[in-house]
């Protein structure tokens, strides 16, 4: 598991691309883009309005963008998501809410 | 080191810390204090403090109440408290602020304005 290596505090808005390795953690305001080695994670009075790309994605708070994650998505039970996602592994709790579409890069099985 | 700035940090309350392994090209803003210890460019306009701390590296004009400067900061800078340019820090551009303070060991270039009003006559 990767440090953590930024906060967005709840008062705090950046506007443009975020961009480098390790974890940050949202608890105030993204808009533009979001290119992240390792984690995001999107507190529950966390807003990101991005489209994303990283290795692991927490939301707990409101998202909408496009989602490309290489190891998984996980959209809690508080979460508001609107996007597309694609990633190996997709977990969405009971309770949150999503509209968009989900891409698991799955292999059909022979014969179909 | 970075453990002894992260406590520091802690100590200022700081809410949003950009990591040294973190880039944001385009603008933050906020109303509360910003550590920077990765690279900023753009825009940074604050309410509160903002710290960029010895890794830090800013290529961005910077609105603010105070900043203390450890690291880089290449871009104008206007305060409304005051600026501090610590010892070991680079700083190229304009400073306009009330109160400036420039340390031993500190690199700038630009111009000063701490807004004193040229005294008539003798």
């Amino acid at each position: 598991m990767a440090e953590t290596s930024g906060v967005i505090g709840q008062g705090t808005v950046v506007k443009g691309n975020l961009s480098g390795s390790g974890n940050v953690v949202v608890r105030g305001r993204v808009e533009g883009k979001v290119a992240l080695r390792d984690q995001l994670s999107i507190e529950p009075e966390g807003k990101v309005f991005a489209d994303v790309e990283v290795d692991d994605l927490l939301i707990q708070g409101e998202m909408s963008g496009d989602i490309e994650a290489a190891d998984k998505v996980l959209i809690a039970s508080s979460a508001k998501v609107v996007g597309d996602i694609k990633a190996p592994r997709v977990v969405i709790q009971d309770g949150a809410r999503f509209k968009g579409s989900i891409e698991m890069d799955v292999k059909l099985p022979e014969g179909i | 080191m970075a453990a002894i700035e992260k406590a520091a940090a802690a100590s200022r309350g700081a809410h949003t810390v950009i990591g040294s392994s973190i880039v944001i090209d385009g603008e933050i803003s906020g109303d509360e204090d910003l550590v920077i210890q990765g690279t900023v460019k753009g825009k940074i306009s604050l309410k509160e403090s903002l710290f960029v701390e010895g890794s830090g590296v800013i290529e961005a004009d910077i609105e603010t109440a105070n900043v203390e400067v450890s690291g880089q900061v290449t871009g104008n800078i206007a305060a409304t408290e005051k600026v501090e340019l610590k010892s070991d820090c680079k700083v190229v551009g304009d400073i306009r602020a009330p109160r400036i303070l420039i340390a031993d060991g500190a690199t700038f270039k630009g111009n000063v304005d701490m807004e004193v009003k040229a005294s008539k006559g003798k």
